[in-house]
This record gives C-alpha cells, structure tokens and sequence, in this order.
C-alpha cells in the first residue's frame, strides 16, 4: 500500500485529475490488455506448444529447433529480404526526387501531388487485381508498353537475338515474380512522397541563399542541406516502410492464390507463417515464426536508430 | 585573412561571376530552366503512374472477347457483324481501287478474298486479304458495372453493404476512443503516464502476426466460452463481425499518437478558461477540444475508413460465409465463382469498390495530404 501511496498525488486536485487520466485512456488500457498484451504473452506461450485450437501439449523449445531445420523458414527469409532490401530503398529514393523535382516552383503543385497519391488510396486487393491484370505475360499492357519496344526498336534494329527471359513472366515466373512486387510498390510511393515534399518545404530558404553566396553547387546543396534538414524524416520513413515491407503480406496472398507460388517464389514470410496457422492450424509453430519476425523488427528498428544517432540532425535543442 | 583581404576576394568573385556569366548563367535563367525541366519530368512520372489506371478502366469496358486482343488497346474496340442473306458476317475496312470501304467478308484468302457490299448485297468486291482489315467500332460496355452487382453466386451488392458497415462502425468506434484517450495524454497529469505512452509507442511496432494467432483463439474460443457460461446462452463469434468490430471501440496506438501531437499543438489557455467556466475535464475535451480538432479528426477518420474498407486480413481470419464477406476477400474470390478470370468484370467490379474512396479523396484531399503530413513529419 505504502508505495502505491507514495505513486499517487496528494493534493486532491492532482488526484482529480489522475484519475480523470486514467478514466479518459481506459479505452486504450483495457483494450491494450485484452488485446496486445494477453495476446503477446500467449503467443510467447503458443510458441513452446503444439496447438491446433482443439488440442494443446507442451513441448519446449521444439517449434524452436524445427525452425532451424526447417528449409521453408529461411526459404521465406530470403524471399522476404529480396523484396524488402530492394523495394524499401528503391521507395524512398524514388518518393525523395518525386518530391524533389515537384518542390522546384513547379506549377499547379496541388494537381500534380494529388495524381502521385492516388494509388496509395487503391489498397489491397484491388491493387493485386490490377497489377496481376497490367503484368499479365499475354494480354498485359505493361509488357506491351516497355518489353515490346525494347525487342522491336533497339534488339532487333541491332541484329540482336532477345534474351530468352524476354518479355518477362512476372507473377508467372520464379525469377521475375518479386521484381513484379519491387514494381508495383514503386507505384504506391505517394505516401512517403507527401510526407518529403511537406519536409521539403519547411526547410527554410536563407540555407539555400547562404550556401549560393558561398559558392555551392546544386549537388552539393542537396547534400550538404536537403538531405540532413529532412534526415529525421527519411529515418522515420526508412523505419515504417521496412516494418511494413517485412509484413507484407495480401498482395501476395490474392495473387498466388494463398500458396506463395509460382514453386515458393513469393512464399513471403508473413504468408509462410498465415499458412502454418490457418491453413495447416500449427498455432504453436506459426506463433514461433511471429516472434521471431518480432525479434527481427526490434534489432532492425533499434539498429538503425542507433547508426543514425550520428546521421540524422535534430534541430531542435537538446536533441 | 585580415577583413580587406576577405572584402577584395568577394568583390573578385562577383565580378568573375558578372564577365563570364552570360544569359544561360544567369540565376534567373538557370531557375527558370531547372522548373520546366522538373515540370516536363513530373509530367512524364504523372502519365506513368495514372497507365494503370487508364487500363483498368479502359478494360472494365471490354468484352470477355475483347480483353484479351492483342495488341493491347486503351480503347475498346470491336469488330462488327452484319446479317446478310441469313449469314453472320465480319465487317472489314477493304482498300478497293485506292479507296477504303467498308464491306462485309464472304470468303478470305490471302489472293482473292470475296466481300459484299452490306447495303447492296448483290455488289461483289474482290482484294487480297492484305488489303483488308477488321473494321473496328468504338463499343462501351457500361453495362459491365451493372452486371458485376448480379453476377453468379457472389452477392456484389451484399458484400459492399458489409464493406460499408464495417468502416462506418470502426470510424465512430477509433474517433470516439481515439479522441479521448488522445486528450488524457495530451492534456492530463498523472503518475505512470510517461510509461504507458511509450508504451503505446511501443505497440506500433509489434507485428500483427504476434497478437493474430491469439486474438483469434480469444475471440472463438474463450469469450463465447466465458459468455456462453455466464449467461447459458449459446453464442458463437466465429464467422461473425464481432471479433473485428469491437476492438475497433479500444483505440488504435498510431491514431492516437496522431490526434495527441494536434491537441499538443492546441493553446492550453482555451482549457484553463474553460476550467474557470466551470467545464469538467470531460466537458472540456467535448466543447473546447474536440470543435478546435477538425482537422486531424477529419484525416483519421479518412485513414480509418481507407484501412477498413481495404482491410483483407481480418475478415479472412474470421469470416467464411459468403453472405457476410466484405468486398475486399469477395473481390479476391470473384475468379473462382466465374470460372477462369473475368477481368473485364474483375476490372469493373474493382473500380466499384475503390470508387467511394476515390470519391471521398477528392472530395477532402485537404485532409488526406494533412493526415499523412502530421503523421509522417512529427513521427
């Protein structure tokens, strides 16, 4: 009791309005108890069992072992680490020179802005359903477009024989099937890219003056000022959209028909671990696979936040 | 360097930059130059981005037949029949004495293909068939959209009714709870705050994938269990909306975060006069903060609505019968019912269901770009 009284205010006012704290974040209290932390403790607990809803044994550190044995484990690690190391970087390369070239006094900012973030508003299946249509190997405008050209315009002017791989299969083929994925996640870059050019424009201009009276290139503005001013915003981005590359997850699912195929190609890890729990009901075994995805998000998360304390500029006091 | 020294290289400076520099140097020039050059390549990534789009409406108005022409055609085109004397004939646009007219096809052969006349039968034309080709009229199959909403076993219709019951309950649900828990932190003292508010940071990070397998253990299992006990009734969650609406009422920690850095933003002398007032510090949140908050609560009621009516994952878990599908895993399903892939109508069908949000996005543009600003900058 007594150190409960020593956590608690003693003037009745502040008492008030603790409890008036607590009473205003129970929604958020209660629900983060029934369901964050009692799922994540058994989760923990699922892991070092053998469940499948009906039936529950305890077998220790088991699933854990089998994991390791287990070739589809890494096989949906490295599928999942093609996607993530190409399409992540590739995203935000890309939303930074959108933002860039669109912070260039070009005319009618709101219109061109409004066209690059309307696919991000097309989520989910129906980007799946698109994508498999305008990648489709046969009928597919995408091919058409850039595959079709290349073979009639330059190959073949050259007297060169087009490489077998040409066009493209995509979603059809083991090879081309995550290209097809870094592709389409190019087309939703309009979030990050939104958030850029909003960083953009808060860097202020006296910085860019300066530097010119100074004698600096462009380029080296860019680095030497655009890029750190915005730091902070890169890092928060670079964070999210990794979280969220290394979960992806109902694209693949809609496309491969749940399977992951074509031959395990786009068995990302996400869908290897959906599989295991509602497919196959080995609840322990899937539980195991998410806590390890939870390790690996902490050591990322934490990692990058650590090589970045040097790299990122705060620009406010103290930081 | 003393001062005179500094002053002499600056003045050599600028008058280097005055001789060399002609027109093409100068810096209004070269601003002007980098704009256009920027606008010119947005442009061109504008295009790129919206061919997608252009495409799937483009094939949402074919035929069955005509999706799958090659090449690809943004417009949709068909070839047209004509009766004549009892037979169905293709039309094609024939190249006869230097003059193209269009004829319907009798006989094709690569020498001499025989076609007729489609007003006056009796008036035969000969060409080779290299001279000929498929006269093609520009068809929109508006009646697609129709189709898609009786089409085979899946209820269209059905599914977007639960799609909008869905988002329209977890909006009120994450606004309301949102809000409020939103105020406690921004506003409230109290012992272990710091705590529980990183620790709502720290939930952000935590894949779904750890609270998936439990949640839905909970859900269809203990709960009804737990209620089945106390009240002796017979009640069953799984393939219902309950698992998935009412967390929704619990909060959500990223739009929580969102509101709390607005309210923060908020002078807090509005709240004091109204603590002189006499307002409590529920009355407070409901008078003061909550009219002075539009804006953000505008964007997380858009981003609640956008997630839930996308969501697939959820009602994948927890759903199976068709009746209660939200549109998203009917969409995912609507091969299957046709048999091959209808992507005419897949086409069709996903426009329809994207279309309210493409609506509402338009309709408050303002608020999308500001939720992703205040979300992704003060992060």
């Amino acid at each position: 009791m007594s150190v409960l009284y020593r956590f608690w205010p003693r003037s009745k006012l502040a008492r008030r309005e603790a409890l008036a704290f607590y009473v205003f974040i129970a929604p958020w209290l209660i629900g983060f108890l029934a369901f964050t932390l009692y799922p994540m403790l058994a989760s923990a607990y699922y892991s070092l069992t053998v469940y499948n809803v009906v039936q529950m044994k305890f077998v220790g550190l088991e699933n854990f072992k089998e994991l390791l044995r287990d070739d589809k484990f890494y096989w949906s690690l490295w599928v999942t680490a093609k996607y993530t190391l190409v399409s992540v970087p590739l995203g935000i390369a890309a939303a930074l020179a959108v933002a860039v070239l669109l912070n260039q006094r070009v005319p009618f900012l709101s219109f061109w802005r409004t066209i690059y973030y309307l696919p991000s508003i097309i989520t989910g299946v129906a980007v799946a359903i698109l994508w498999q249509w305008v990648l489709n190997p046969e009928y597919g405008v995408f091919n058409y477009l850039v595959f079709k050209p290349i073979t009639d315009k330059i190959l073949t002017p050259l007297g060169l024989e087009p490489p077998s791989w040409f066009p493209p299969r995509w979603f059809w083929s083991e090879t081309w099937v995550i290209p097809a994925y870094w592709i389409m996640g190019l087309w939703g870059i309009g979030g990050s890219m939104v958030v850029y050019l909003a960083g953009l424009q808060g860097v202020p201009t006296t910085l860019y003056e300066a530097a010119e009276i100074d004698g600096a290139t462009a380029w080296q503005r860019f680095w030497k000022i655009t890029i750190p001013m915005i730091s902070p915003v890169i890092l928060f981005t670079l964070i999210t959209n990794l979280i969220g590359a290394l979960q992806m997850f109902t694209q693949a699912y809609v496309i491969s028909n749940g399977l992951g195929g074509p031959n395990n190609a786009s068995l990302l890890y996400v869908l290897y671990l959906f599989l295991n729990g509602f497919r196959w009901f080995r609840m322990g075994y899937a539980s195991a696979l998410a806590w390890v995805l939870f390790v690996i998000i902490i050591t990322l998360t934490l990692l990058m936040l650590r090589v970045s304390r040097n790299l990122v500029y705060y620009e406010s006091p103290g930081a | 360097m003393s001062g005179e020294a500094i002053a002499r290289k600056t003045v050599v400076r600028i008058e280097s930059i005055r001789i060399r520099g002609g027109v093409w140097q100068s810096k209004k020039f070269l601003t002007r130059l980098t704009q256009v050059v920027s606008t010119v390549l947005i442009a061109i990534g504008a295009v790129i981005i919206l061919i997608p789009v252009a495409w799937m409406f483009s094939t949402s108005l074919k035929t069955k037949f005509t999706v799958t022409s090659f090449p690809p055609d943004f417009i949709p085109r068909e070839a047209q029949k004509v009766q004549i004397n009892g037979k169905s004939l293709f039309l094609y646009d024939v190249e006869i004495d230097g003059e193209i007219r269009t004829l319907a096809a009798v006989k094709l052969d690569p020498e001499k293909s025989e076609f007729v006349d489609p007003e006056h039968p009796d008036r035969v034309y000969y060409a080779p068939a290299s001279k000929a080709k498929k006269h093609q009229v520009v068809v929109a199959h508006w009646e697609n959209y129709k189709e898609v909403w009786t089409f085979a076993t899946t209820p269209f219709g059905t599914f977007m009714k639960n799609t909008a019951i869905y988002a329209t309950v977890a909006v009120i649900g994450e606004l309301l709870s949102c809000s409020l828990v939103a105020y406690g932190f921004a506003r409230l003292r109290a012992p272990g705050k710091n705590f529980l508010f990183m620790l709502l940071l720290g939930t952000m990070m935590l894949p779904w994938a750890v609270t998936m397998i439990p949640s839905y253990v909970l859900f269809t299992k203990y709960i009804p269990d737990i209620l089945n006990r106390l009240f002796g009734a017979d009640i069953r969650l799984a393939d219902t909306w309950w698992p998935l609406m009412v967390p929704k009422f619990f909060g959500s920690a990223y739009l929580i975060f969102l509101i709390r850095q607005f309210y923060m933003g908020i002078n807090k002398e509005y709240d004091d006069a109204a603590r002189i007032d006499g307002c409590g510090f529920f009355q407070t949140w409901l008078r003061i903060i909550v009219p002075m908050s539009q804006p953000v609560l505008t964007a997380v009621a858009i981003l609640s609505f956008q997630w839930h009516w996308n969501d697939y994952m959820g009602p994948l878990i927890y759903l199976s019968s068709t009746r209660k599908l939200p549109l998203s895993v009917g969409l995912a399903n609507f091969s299957e019912a046709y048999g091959g892939t209808p992507w005419h109508l897949m086409m069709a069908a996903s426009l329809i269901a994207v279309g309210p949000l493409i609506l509402i996005f338009f309709a408050l543009n303002r608020y999308f770009v500001q939720g992703v600003v205040i979300s992704g900058i003060k992060g």
